[in-house]
């Protein structure tokens, strides 16, 4: 079934006001400043929303590394872990150092000798208590707190 | 004359390409799309929360990763070069001169997405290097005023942590966002069967002969570490110059004077010529000389 209005054909008589006078320039003006803002504003937020996504889900915060050794078993080798060294300084006390050289935090490793601790990325030498033997590092590798647990085992306190 | 008649910018190079039937271009275009189809079959076999082993895996244990892991690599590289020379072309032949001022700065966001999908695509091996390179970028991105850290966590996750934001940038921002913009840029989808084809049979052929290896996880590594080749120039600037000055001079540089270019006026004689000239000049002094800053990185910590 059709239905035909009368007056009306195809072309659309009726006195349809053209586009642009509905669309003035202020209106359309102004309506891109909406979109505009609204755009910034949903994608600052997407990127907030994200950030807070990602530092969420990063790495977990361990506050401390139970090493399972009993301190006497650091000899005058140095322990490599994934984040951290542990080694005797050069008085003989146990010390846990980070193992993010402090030039651009690369990984540092022992050299074949264990006196030198190296940055492979830029170069950077270390001496065993952390201090800097050569740049371009100029500060000296971070100490982190070492206590023991019930067991007399070693514990590394990572954050602190 | 409308852009659709225009004839298609060339450069010296392309000119002599041109008689082959091939445009740098286009080789750029079909080893992106190579690029693309090898990634999406690796992205089947990898983890990002386990990098070096799903590499291991990918190289050695699951049929025919090797191959594709080879063909993803070299048309990787083939792509960023050949990018790099259509760029280089360009510049030689002045053709920022015959385009508007935003789509040659919708070009350099193609080189730098192009950039950010070869350094992503190299974090993802999740070997020593990898990871020397994630915390090294880490630290270069830091610098930025007020957003540093967050942008730097954004496009590369937490150094040490899991890959999966250089992974999903890698597979989305960094191949989705260049494509797009190269679909204004070319008028075209892709480069042609024959080009994609011949680019795939050579990438394909290639890796059955290179067989690149997973790499050592970071508590093993003694030795040097490199980082993907166009990046020791970087590493040898900051092992004499500041992080800061590093990154101003080689990113800001090379934003700064790519992008330039096209505010010169495209004028050849007074003033604006001569700004013109001298910034060309600089351009390909500043690509040419680092690229040999690379090399000379490459020969020195190799020990030749």
């Amino acid at each position: 079934m059709s239905f035909y209005v009368v007056g009306m054909s195809d072309e659309g008589t009726s006195k349809r006001p053209p586009q642009e006078e509905l669309a003035s320039p202020w209106r359309r003006e102004t309506v891109a400043r909406l979109a505009l803002g609204g755009g910034i504003i949903f994608v600052g937020g997407w990127a907030y929303m994200a950030l807070e996504l990602a530092r969420s889900a990063g790495p977990g915060s361990q506050a401390e590394l139970h090493t399972g050794l009993d301190p006497s078993a650091i000899g005058r080798g140095v322990l490599t872990f994934p984040r951290l060294l542990l080694l005797r300084d050069g008085r003989g006390d146990v010390l846990a150092l980070d193992r993010r050289c402090t030039h651009l935090g690369c990984l540092v490793s022992p050299s074949a000798d264990g006196r030198l601790l190296r940055c492979p990325c830029h170069g950077s030498e270390f001496d065993r208590s952390g201090g800097v033997r050569r740049g371009p590092a100029t500060r000296p590798l971070r100490r982190l707190r070492t206590s023991l647990d019930s067991r007399g085992e070693l514990v590394v306190h990572v954050k602190g | 004359m409308s852009r659709a008649e225009r004839a298609p910018l060339a450069g010296p190079l392309d000119a002599r390409l041109r008689p082959m039937g091939l445009t740098l271009g286009q080789v750029a275009f079909g080893a992106l799309v190579v690029a693309v189809s090898s990634g999406v079959v690796l992205g089947l076999a990898y983890d990002p929360a386990e990098p070096l082993r799903s590499t291991e895996a990918i190289s050695g244990a699951l049929p025919f990763g090797f191959l594709f892991r080879g063909a993803h690599i070299l048309s990787a590289q083939l792509f960023f070069v050949s990018l790099l020379l259509h760029t280089a072309d360009h510049v030689l032949g002045r053709s920022y001169r015959q385009v508007s001022r935003l789509s040659w700065w919708r070009l350099v966001l193609v080189g730098l997405g192009a950039l950010g999908a070869m350094f992503s695509g190299f974090l993802l091996r999740g070997d020593a290097d990898a990871r020397a390179a994630q915390a090294i970028a880490a630290a270069g991105l830091k610098v930025v005023p007020m957003f540093g850290a967050d942008i730097s966590l954004g496009l590369l996750g937490e150094p040490g942590g899991g890959l999966q934001a250089p992974y999903v940038h890698h597979l989305v921002t960094f191949t989705l966002a260049p494509w797009l913009l190269s679909l204004a840029h070319a008028r075209r989808a892709w480069a042609g069967a024959l080009v994609t084809g011949a680019v795939a049979a050579l990438t394909t052929g290639a890796a059955l002969v290179y067989h690149p290896g997973p790499g050592l996880p970071s508590d093993l590594h003694r030795g040097v570490l490199w980082g993907p080749w166009y990046f020791m120039g970087a590493q040898e600037l900051l092992r004499h110059l500041p992080l800061g000055v590093v990154v101003l001079v080689l990113g800001g540089g090379a934003v700064g004077l790519t992008g330039g270019l096209a505010h010169t006026g495209g004028a050849s004689a007074g003033r604006r010529g001569r700004v013109e000239a001298a910034m060309r000049s600089a351009w390909l002094l500043a690509v040419g000389g680092y690229l040999l800053l690379c090399l000379a990185s490459y020969l020195a910590r190799s020990g030749k």
